[in-house]
């Protein structure tokens, strides 16, 4: 079983779940290289920028139809993992949490440091880095707190 | 997450030769759901407590009980 095949829509709801953590993931990557080339010599600049490029292909082109074709292939009414109250929607809501609270404090962090950061970053590329640290904080939370506990599939 | 919470899920699914992916089918939840309900490692809503007792067409508290201290 792959993970685009899994074998019940239960299975799928899980897949559906772990693919917005990857999702989330690359959009970070996809931030932090935006971050990097700000600071890249015009050649590095223009591979991080390709490189931004395929990032955002690889969502649109994997990650978006993956997503429709596992909600698409199981009859009667998808199982949710956002909305139903099981384990993946509560590992959601706690990435989401400790998301929003890295964010927070590296935004207090920031403000003190007002001299040595702020005043030497464009507005650009520092809120390009805040969205990088949300994203990440949120995908690397969601993995954690995702973590499979296969012990006791069999029956 | 540890839970003062015992329970029979995977007594009950092997009586009933259910994998848990079959039991998460049936109760409308994922996978994951039931495996880390299995360990303790989640504490189930009330609703999915009733909905896996009746499943089993037994009491919840045949399903799960309090840890004694």
């Amino acid at each position: 079983m792959s993970f685009f095949s899994p074998r019940n829509r239960a299975e799928a709801s899980d897949r559906l779940a772990g693919m917005t953590g990857w999702a989330a993931a690359l959009a970070a990557l996809i931030y932090a290289l935006k971050v990097m080339e700000a600071y890249a010599g015009e050649t590095l600049a223009g591979y991080l920028d390709s490189a931004q490029l395929v990032g955002g292909l690889m969502i649109l082109v994997v990650f978006l139809p993956a997503f429709f074709i596992i909600k698409r292939r199981f009859g009667g009414p998808p199982i949710n993992p956002w909305k139903e109250d099981g384990f993946m929607s509560l590992a959601i809501q706690r990435a989401g949490l400790t998301g929003f609270a890295t964010t927070f404090i590296v935004l207090t962090v920031l403000t003190t440091l007002d001299r040595l950061v702020l005043s030497r970053m464009a507005a650009e590329v520092l809120l390009d880095l805040v969205i990088t640290i949300a994203l990440a904080s949120f995908a690397f939370s969601f993995f954690i707190f995702s973590r499979d506990s296969d012990a006791g599939e069999a029956v | 997450m540890s839970a003062p919470l015992t329970n029979r899920l995977r007594v009950l699914r092997a009586e009933t030769g259910m994998s848990q992916s079959d039991l998460a089918e049936a109760i409308k939840v994922s996978r994951k759901t039931i495996s880390t309900i299995e360990v303790g490692r989640f504490v189930p809503s009330t609703v999915i407590a009733l909905r896996l007792a009746r499943h089993f067409d037994v009491p919840v508290e045949r399903v799960f009980a309090l840890a004694e201290d």
